[in-house]
Protein backbone atom coordinates (compact mmCIF):
# COMPACT_ATOMS: atom_id res chain seq x y z
CA UNK A 1 0.00 0.00 0.00
CA UNK A 2 1.44 3.36 -1.02
CA UNK A 3 1.50 5.80 1.91
CA UNK A 4 1.76 8.93 -0.18
CA UNK A 5 4.64 10.48 -2.04
CA UNK A 6 7.87 10.20 -0.14
CA UNK A 7 9.82 13.39 0.40
CA UNK A 8 13.41 12.15 0.55
CA UNK A 9 15.85 12.78 -2.26
CA UNK A 10 16.14 10.08 -4.87
CA UNK A 11 19.59 8.79 -5.74
CA UNK A 12 20.21 6.78 -8.89
CA UNK A 13 22.57 3.90 -8.39
CA UNK A 14 23.42 0.94 -10.56
CA UNK A 15 21.12 -1.94 -9.62
CA UNK A 16 23.85 -3.82 -7.83
CA UNK A 17 24.10 -4.49 -4.10
CA UNK A 18 27.82 -3.80 -4.01
CA UNK A 19 27.43 -0.54 -5.90
CA UNK A 20 24.79 0.66 -3.45
CA UNK A 21 26.90 -0.28 -0.45
CA UNK A 22 29.99 1.32 -1.93
CA UNK A 23 28.04 4.57 -2.32
CA UNK A 24 26.43 4.49 1.12
CA UNK A 25 29.68 3.60 2.82
CA UNK A 26 31.73 6.33 1.16
CA UNK A 27 29.02 8.84 2.07
CA UNK A 28 29.24 7.66 5.70
CA UNK A 29 25.61 6.58 5.85
CA UNK A 30 26.32 3.19 7.37
CA UNK A 31 27.67 1.66 10.53
CA UNK A 32 30.37 -0.06 8.55
CA UNK A 33 28.26 -3.12 7.84
CA UNK A 34 26.42 -3.71 4.54
CA UNK A 35 22.93 -2.22 4.38
CA UNK A 36 19.74 -3.16 2.62
CA UNK A 37 19.18 -0.59 -0.17
CA UNK A 38 16.28 1.67 0.84
CA UNK A 39 14.35 1.57 -2.40
CA UNK A 40 11.04 3.38 -2.58
CA UNK A 41 9.18 0.10 -2.59
CA UNK A 42 10.95 -1.16 0.52
CA UNK A 43 10.39 2.11 2.37
CA UNK A 44 6.70 2.10 1.45
CA UNK A 45 6.43 -1.46 2.75
CA UNK A 46 8.21 -0.50 5.95
CA UNK A 47 5.77 2.39 6.46
CA UNK A 48 2.91 -0.12 6.54
CA UNK A 49 4.18 -0.99 9.99
CA UNK A 50 2.83 2.24 11.46
CA UNK A 51 -0.36 4.24 11.23
CA UNK A 52 1.59 7.48 11.50
CA UNK A 53 2.05 9.64 8.43
CA UNK A 54 5.42 9.57 6.70
CA UNK A 55 5.79 13.34 6.87
CA UNK A 56 5.20 13.49 10.62
CA UNK A 57 8.24 14.86 12.47
CA UNK A 58 8.97 12.66 15.46
CA UNK A 59 11.65 15.05 16.65
CA UNK A 60 15.04 16.59 15.91
CA UNK A 61 18.08 14.46 16.62
CA UNK A 62 21.10 16.11 18.18
CA UNK A 63 23.78 17.20 17.77
CA UNK A 64 23.03 18.11 14.19
CA UNK A 65 19.32 18.55 14.94
CA UNK A 66 18.24 16.74 11.80
CA UNK A 67 14.49 16.18 11.45
CA UNK A 68 13.51 12.61 12.14
CA UNK A 69 10.36 12.16 10.12
CA UNK A 70 8.57 8.83 10.14
CA UNK A 71 9.78 8.44 6.55
CA UNK A 72 13.43 8.99 7.50
CA UNK A 73 13.09 6.55 10.38
CA UNK A 74 11.60 4.01 7.98
CA UNK A 75 14.50 4.49 5.56
CA UNK A 76 17.01 3.71 8.28
CA UNK A 77 14.92 0.75 9.40
CA UNK A 78 15.05 -0.67 5.86
CA UNK A 79 18.81 -0.16 5.77
CA UNK A 80 19.19 -1.97 9.08
CA UNK A 81 17.18 -4.94 7.84
CA UNK A 82 14.09 -4.48 10.05
CA UNK A 83 10.74 -6.08 9.59
CA UNK A 84 7.96 -3.49 9.33
CA UNK A 85 6.39 -4.72 12.58
CA UNK A 86 9.39 -3.32 14.44
CA UNK A 87 8.70 0.25 13.35
CA UNK A 88 6.44 1.25 16.28
CA UNK A 89 9.13 0.12 18.73
CA UNK A 90 11.74 2.18 16.92
CA UNK A 91 9.58 5.30 16.68
CA UNK A 92 8.72 5.10 20.38
CA UNK A 93 12.39 4.59 21.25
CA UNK A 94 13.34 7.72 19.32
CA UNK A 95 10.56 9.72 20.96
CA UNK A 96 11.71 8.52 24.36
CA UNK A 97 15.36 9.38 23.85
CA UNK A 98 14.45 12.87 22.70
CA UNK A 99 12.89 13.65 26.06
CA UNK A 100 14.99 16.23 27.86
CA UNK A 101 15.83 14.02 30.83
CA UNK A 102 17.64 11.54 28.59
CA UNK A 103 20.04 14.26 27.45
CA UNK A 104 20.65 12.70 24.01
CA UNK A 105 22.86 15.58 22.90
CA UNK A 106 25.40 14.77 25.56
CA UNK A 107 25.17 11.05 24.90
CA UNK A 108 25.88 11.64 21.22
CA UNK A 109 28.79 14.01 21.62
CA UNK A 110 30.66 12.83 24.70
CA UNK A 111 34.09 11.24 24.82
CA UNK A 112 32.68 8.70 27.29
CA UNK A 113 31.51 5.31 26.09
CA UNK A 114 27.71 5.33 26.14
CA UNK A 115 24.84 4.12 24.00
CA UNK A 116 21.09 4.25 24.56
CA UNK A 117 20.00 0.78 25.72
CA UNK A 118 16.50 -0.07 24.51
CA UNK A 119 14.62 -2.32 26.96
CA UNK A 120 11.27 -3.65 25.72
CA UNK A 121 8.47 -4.90 27.97
CA UNK A 122 4.96 -6.18 27.50
CA UNK A 123 3.15 -8.41 25.01
CA UNK A 124 5.03 -7.02 22.02
CA UNK A 125 8.15 -8.88 23.19
CA UNK A 126 6.77 -12.27 22.23
CA UNK A 127 4.81 -10.93 19.32
CA UNK A 128 8.00 -9.65 17.68
CA UNK A 129 10.25 -12.39 19.13
CA UNK A 130 12.60 -9.97 20.91
CA UNK A 131 15.16 -11.99 22.83
CA UNK A 132 15.05 -11.85 26.62
CA UNK A 133 16.76 -15.13 27.46
CA UNK A 134 20.11 -16.74 26.72
CA UNK A 135 22.62 -14.44 25.03
CA UNK A 136 20.23 -11.53 25.53
CA UNK A 137 22.97 -8.94 24.90
CA UNK A 138 24.46 -10.93 22.05
CA UNK A 139 23.71 -11.82 18.50
CA UNK A 140 21.14 -14.09 16.89
CA UNK A 141 17.72 -12.41 17.05
CA UNK A 142 16.41 -10.45 14.08
CA UNK A 143 14.48 -8.01 16.26
CA UNK A 144 17.22 -7.26 18.77
CA UNK A 145 19.88 -6.87 16.11
CA UNK A 146 17.96 -4.67 13.69
CA UNK A 147 15.97 -2.51 16.11
CA UNK A 148 19.19 -1.60 17.85
CA UNK A 149 20.96 -1.12 14.56
CA UNK A 150 18.24 1.23 13.30
CA UNK A 151 18.64 3.40 16.39
CA UNK A 152 22.34 3.76 15.69
CA UNK A 153 21.83 4.53 12.00
CA UNK A 154 19.32 7.23 12.95
CA UNK A 155 21.74 8.74 15.45
CA UNK A 156 24.37 8.84 12.71
CA UNK A 157 22.39 9.72 9.61
CA UNK A 158 19.84 12.11 11.07
CA UNK A 159 21.65 13.24 14.21
CA UNK A 160 25.02 13.61 12.57
CA UNK A 161 26.79 11.41 15.12
CA UNK A 162 29.80 10.57 12.96
CA UNK A 163 32.78 9.18 14.86
CA UNK A 164 35.45 11.76 15.44
CA UNK A 165 33.34 14.55 14.03
CA UNK A 166 30.29 15.04 16.25
CA UNK A 167 30.46 11.71 18.10
CA UNK A 168 33.62 12.24 20.09
CA UNK A 169 33.75 8.86 21.83
CA UNK A 170 37.36 8.07 22.61
CA UNK A 171 36.86 4.34 22.13
CA UNK A 172 33.17 3.77 21.63
CA UNK A 173 31.78 0.32 22.37
CA UNK A 174 30.39 -2.65 20.41
CA UNK A 175 27.00 -1.67 21.89
CA UNK A 176 26.98 1.21 19.44
CA UNK A 177 26.22 -1.28 16.67
CA UNK A 178 23.06 -2.44 18.41
CA UNK A 179 21.81 -2.30 22.01
CA UNK A 180 18.32 -3.70 22.36
CA UNK A 181 16.93 -6.32 24.74
CA UNK A 182 13.68 -7.36 26.31
CA UNK A 183 13.10 -8.16 29.97
CA UNK A 184 12.60 -11.80 30.92
CA UNK A 185 9.14 -11.33 32.40
CA UNK A 186 8.52 -15.09 32.46
CA UNK A 187 11.30 -15.62 34.99
CA UNK A 188 11.04 -12.32 36.85
CA UNK A 189 9.89 -13.13 40.41
CA UNK A 190 8.82 -9.50 40.93
CA UNK A 191 6.85 -7.02 38.85
CA UNK A 192 8.49 -6.20 35.52
CA UNK A 193 10.05 -2.81 34.88
CA UNK A 194 7.09 -1.27 33.09
CA UNK A 195 4.63 -2.31 35.78
CA UNK A 196 6.99 -0.94 38.43
CA UNK A 197 6.87 2.33 36.51
CA UNK A 198 3.10 2.49 36.49
CA UNK A 199 2.12 0.82 33.23
CA UNK A 200 -0.36 -1.99 32.91
CA UNK A 201 1.18 -5.42 32.45
CA UNK A 202 -0.47 -5.72 29.05
CA UNK A 203 0.87 -2.38 27.83
CA UNK A 204 3.99 -2.71 25.72
CA UNK A 205 6.72 -0.22 26.52
CA UNK A 206 10.20 0.93 25.60
CA UNK A 207 12.67 2.07 28.26
CA UNK A 208 15.77 4.04 27.32
CA UNK A 209 18.80 3.81 29.59
CA UNK A 210 22.04 5.56 28.65
CA UNK A 211 24.58 2.94 29.52
CA UNK A 212 28.14 1.76 29.24
CA UNK A 213 28.65 -1.79 28.09
CA UNK A 214 27.29 -4.62 30.21
CA UNK A 215 29.74 -5.85 32.86
CA UNK A 216 29.52 -9.39 34.19
CA UNK A 217 28.63 -10.18 37.79
CA UNK A 218 29.91 -13.69 38.18
CA UNK A 219 28.77 -15.46 41.33
CA UNK A 220 28.63 -19.25 41.39
CA UNK A 221 28.95 -19.55 45.17
CA UNK A 222 26.13 -17.50 46.68
CA UNK A 223 23.12 -19.39 47.98
CA UNK A 224 21.57 -16.41 49.72
CA UNK A 225 20.34 -13.02 48.57
CA UNK A 226 23.01 -11.18 50.51
CA UNK A 227 25.82 -13.36 49.22
CA UNK A 228 24.89 -12.73 45.59
CA UNK A 229 24.16 -9.05 46.04
CA UNK A 230 27.38 -8.42 47.94
CA UNK A 231 29.25 -9.51 44.81
CA UNK A 232 26.94 -7.37 42.69
CA UNK A 233 27.49 -4.30 44.87
CA UNK A 234 31.28 -4.60 44.73
CA UNK A 235 31.18 -5.07 40.97
CA UNK A 236 29.05 -1.99 40.47
CA UNK A 237 31.67 0.37 41.91
CA UNK A 238 34.91 0.52 40.01
CA UNK A 239 37.06 3.59 39.85
CA UNK A 240 37.22 4.67 36.20
CA UNK A 241 33.68 3.72 35.25
CA UNK A 242 31.46 6.44 33.85
CA UNK A 243 29.47 6.97 36.97
CA UNK A 244 32.21 7.59 39.44
CA UNK A 245 32.30 11.33 39.12
CA UNK A 246 28.61 11.58 39.89
CA UNK A 247 28.91 9.45 42.99
CA UNK A 248 26.31 10.46 45.49
CA UNK A 249 25.03 13.14 43.20
CA UNK A 250 22.91 11.72 40.46
CA UNK A 251 22.58 9.19 37.71
CA UNK A 252 21.22 5.68 37.85
CA UNK A 253 22.76 2.25 37.91
CA UNK A 254 21.21 -0.77 36.22
CA UNK A 255 21.36 -4.27 37.67
CA UNK A 256 20.29 -6.98 35.24
CA UNK A 257 19.76 -10.09 37.33
CA UNK A 258 20.08 -13.41 35.61
CA UNK A 259 17.02 -15.58 36.32
CA UNK A 260 18.89 -17.96 38.63
CA UNK A 261 20.27 -15.16 40.78
CA UNK A 262 16.83 -13.51 40.82
CA UNK A 263 15.20 -16.77 41.95
CA UNK A 264 17.67 -17.17 44.84
CA UNK A 265 17.21 -13.57 45.95
CA UNK A 266 13.41 -13.68 45.75
CA UNK A 267 13.46 -17.11 47.39
CA UNK A 268 14.92 -15.45 50.49
CA UNK A 269 11.88 -13.21 50.58
CA UNK A 270 13.63 -10.12 49.22
CA UNK A 271 11.57 -7.67 47.22
CA UNK A 272 12.94 -5.59 44.38
CA UNK A 273 13.05 -2.60 46.73
CA UNK A 274 15.11 -4.66 49.21
CA UNK A 275 17.57 -5.34 46.39
CA UNK A 276 17.81 -1.67 45.50
CA UNK A 277 18.28 -0.63 49.12
CA UNK A 278 20.98 -3.21 49.67
CA UNK A 279 22.87 -2.11 46.58
CA UNK A 280 22.54 1.53 47.61
CA UNK A 281 23.95 0.81 51.06
CA UNK A 282 26.78 -1.37 49.83
CA UNK A 283 27.80 -0.16 46.37
CA UNK A 284 30.02 2.58 47.75
CA UNK A 285 33.56 3.81 47.60
CA UNK A 286 35.49 5.72 50.28
CA UNK A 287 36.25 9.38 49.67
CA UNK A 288 39.99 8.77 49.54
CA UNK A 289 39.56 6.62 46.41
CA UNK A 290 37.72 9.44 44.67
CA UNK A 291 39.57 12.50 45.88
CA UNK A 292 41.70 14.08 43.18
CA UNK A 293 41.02 11.30 40.69
CA UNK A 294 38.77 10.50 37.75
CA UNK A 295 36.76 13.72 37.31
CA UNK A 296 36.95 14.93 40.87
CA UNK A 297 37.04 18.63 40.10
CA UNK A 298 34.30 18.46 37.50
CA UNK A 299 31.49 18.51 39.99
CA UNK A 300 30.19 20.08 43.13
CA UNK A 301 29.97 17.40 45.75
CA UNK A 302 26.68 17.11 47.68
CA UNK A 303 26.70 18.90 51.04
CA UNK A 304 26.45 15.68 53.00
CA UNK A 305 29.69 14.25 51.62
CA UNK A 306 32.58 15.28 53.83
CA UNK A 307 35.36 15.31 51.25
CA UNK A 308 37.91 15.72 54.04
CA UNK A 309 36.88 12.43 55.57
CA UNK A 310 38.98 9.71 53.92
CA UNK A 311 36.75 6.79 54.80
CA UNK A 312 33.34 8.30 54.33
CA UNK A 313 31.56 5.86 52.01
CA UNK A 314 29.96 7.51 48.99
CA UNK A 315 27.03 5.70 47.30
CA UNK A 316 27.05 5.11 43.57
CA UNK A 317 23.75 6.99 43.17
CA UNK A 318 22.00 9.71 45.10
CA UNK A 319 18.97 7.71 46.22
CA UNK A 320 18.20 3.99 46.47
CA UNK A 321 15.36 4.46 44.00
CA UNK A 322 17.95 5.33 41.35
CA UNK A 323 19.07 1.71 41.30
CA UNK A 324 17.19 -0.01 38.47
CA UNK A 325 16.61 -3.74 38.61
CA UNK A 326 15.41 -5.93 35.76
CA UNK A 327 15.64 -9.66 35.03
CA UNK A 328 17.04 -10.87 31.73
CA UNK A 329 19.21 -13.64 30.38
CA UNK A 330 19.20 -17.42 30.43
CA UNK A 331 20.45 -20.20 32.68
CA UNK A 332 23.70 -19.65 34.55
CA UNK A 333 25.06 -18.00 37.68
CA UNK A 334 25.62 -14.62 36.13
CA UNK A 335 24.10 -11.19 36.34
CA UNK A 336 25.09 -7.94 34.68
CA UNK A 337 25.60 -4.38 35.78
CA UNK A 338 25.46 -1.42 33.46
CA UNK A 339 26.60 1.92 34.69
CA UNK A 340 24.80 5.04 33.65
CA UNK A 341 26.19 7.98 31.76
CA UNK A 342 25.63 10.19 34.78
CA UNK A 343 23.74 13.18 33.38
CA UNK A 344 21.03 11.14 31.74
CA UNK A 345 17.88 9.76 33.35
CA UNK A 346 16.06 6.72 32.02
CA UNK A 347 12.54 6.96 30.67
CA UNK A 348 9.74 4.50 29.87
CA UNK A 349 7.13 5.11 27.18
CA UNK A 350 4.18 3.15 25.94
CA UNK A 351 4.50 1.90 22.38
CA UNK A 352 1.88 3.29 20.04
CA UNK A 353 1.17 1.76 16.61
CA UNK B 1 25.29 34.08 25.09
CA UNK B 2 26.04 35.88 21.81
CA UNK B 3 22.33 35.89 21.02
CA UNK B 4 21.77 37.55 24.37
CA UNK B 5 24.17 40.30 23.44
CA UNK B 6 27.07 39.14 25.58
CA UNK B 7 30.33 39.12 23.64
CA UNK B 8 31.86 35.70 23.85
CA UNK B 9 34.97 33.95 22.67
CA UNK B 10 34.38 30.30 21.88
CA UNK B 11 37.54 28.35 22.59
CA UNK B 12 37.86 24.79 21.36
CA UNK B 13 40.74 22.37 21.31
CA UNK B 14 41.95 21.31 17.88
CA UNK B 15 40.32 17.88 18.18
CA UNK B 16 36.95 19.45 18.96
CA UNK B 17 37.02 22.47 16.66
CA UNK B 18 35.27 20.63 13.84
CA UNK B 19 32.48 19.63 16.21
CA UNK B 20 32.15 23.18 17.48
CA UNK B 21 32.01 24.48 13.90
CA UNK B 22 29.31 22.01 12.85
CA UNK B 23 27.28 22.77 15.94
CA UNK B 24 27.50 26.51 15.26
CA UNK B 25 26.25 25.85 11.76
CA UNK B 26 23.39 23.73 13.06
CA UNK B 27 22.38 26.56 15.39
CA UNK B 28 22.46 29.16 12.60
CA UNK B 29 25.72 30.76 13.72
CA UNK B 30 28.06 29.52 11.04
CA UNK B 31 30.35 32.54 11.16
CA UNK B 32 30.86 32.47 14.95
CA UNK B 33 34.61 32.77 15.58
CA UNK B 34 36.25 29.75 17.15
CA UNK B 35 39.59 30.20 18.86
CA UNK B 36 41.46 26.93 18.46
CA UNK B 37 44.06 25.76 20.96
CA UNK B 38 46.17 22.62 20.58
CA UNK B 39 44.59 19.49 22.04
CA UNK B 40 44.42 18.45 24.84
CA UNK B 41 43.50 21.04 27.45
CA UNK B 42 42.40 18.55 30.11
CA UNK B 43 44.64 16.35 32.19
CA UNK B 44 47.60 18.71 31.87
CA UNK B 45 49.81 20.27 34.47
CA UNK B 46 48.89 23.85 35.29
CA UNK B 47 51.89 25.41 33.58
CA UNK B 48 51.02 23.68 30.30
CA UNK B 49 47.46 24.99 30.48
CA UNK B 50 48.70 28.50 31.23
CA UNK B 51 51.03 28.36 28.22
CA UNK B 52 48.14 27.43 25.92
CA UNK B 53 46.00 30.17 27.43
CA UNK B 54 48.78 32.73 26.97
CA UNK B 55 49.22 31.74 23.34
CA UNK B 56 45.50 32.10 22.67
CA UNK B 57 45.04 35.35 24.55
CA UNK B 58 45.68 37.70 21.67
CA UNK B 59 43.11 36.00 19.47
CA UNK B 60 40.59 35.88 22.31
CA UNK B 61 40.93 39.61 22.83
CA UNK B 62 40.56 40.14 19.10
CA UNK B 63 37.33 38.09 19.05
CA UNK B 64 35.93 39.96 22.04
CA UNK B 65 36.71 43.44 20.77
CA UNK B 66 36.63 43.46 16.99
CA UNK B 67 33.39 44.38 15.24
CA UNK B 68 31.08 41.46 14.60
CA UNK B 69 30.89 42.24 10.89
CA UNK B 70 34.64 42.05 10.45
CA UNK B 71 34.85 38.89 12.54
CA UNK B 72 32.09 37.35 10.48
CA UNK B 73 34.03 37.99 7.27
CA UNK B 74 37.26 36.78 8.81
CA UNK B 75 35.90 33.54 10.21
CA UNK B 76 33.11 32.74 7.75
CA UNK B 77 35.26 30.73 5.36
CA UNK B 78 37.63 29.38 7.95
CA UNK B 79 38.03 25.62 7.72
CA UNK B 80 38.75 23.95 11.01
CA UNK B 81 40.79 20.81 10.59
CA UNK B 82 41.69 18.33 13.23
CA UNK B 83 45.17 17.82 14.52
CA UNK B 84 44.98 14.23 13.49
CA UNK B 85 42.79 13.12 10.63
CA UNK B 86 40.19 11.28 12.65
CA UNK B 87 37.72 11.28 9.80
CA UNK B 88 39.43 8.42 8.02
CA UNK B 89 38.65 8.65 4.36
CA UNK B 90 35.95 6.22 3.55
CA UNK B 91 37.83 4.46 0.80
CA UNK B 92 35.77 2.56 -1.68
CA UNK B 93 36.70 -1.03 -1.98
CA UNK B 94 37.94 -2.45 -5.20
Amino acid sequence: MVRGRLQSDRISVRDDLEAVNRLFYTRQWTDGLPIIPPTEKRVQTMLEGTSRKPEEVVGCIPPRWGEATVEKIAINAVMAGCQRTYLPVIITAIEAMLEEQVNLYAIQATTHPVAPLVIVNGPIVKKLDINYGSNVFGQGWWANATIGRTIRLILVNIGGGLPGKLDMATHGRPTKYSYCIAENEDENPWEPLHVERGFDKDTSTVTIFAGESPHNINDHMGTTAEAILSVAAETMVNVGMNQIWKFGGGGESLLVLGPEHAATIAGDGWSKDNVKQYIYENARLPVYKLRGRVMYRNRIWPWWIDTASDNMMVPVVQDWKDIMVIVAGGPGKHSVCITNWMTSASITKAISP
Amino acid sequence: MEKKGIRTALVASSEFAVMADVECESLGMSSLPIVVVPHPVGGLKEEAVREKADNALEEIIHVLTESKDKLSQEYREKVYTKQKEALRGRKSFG
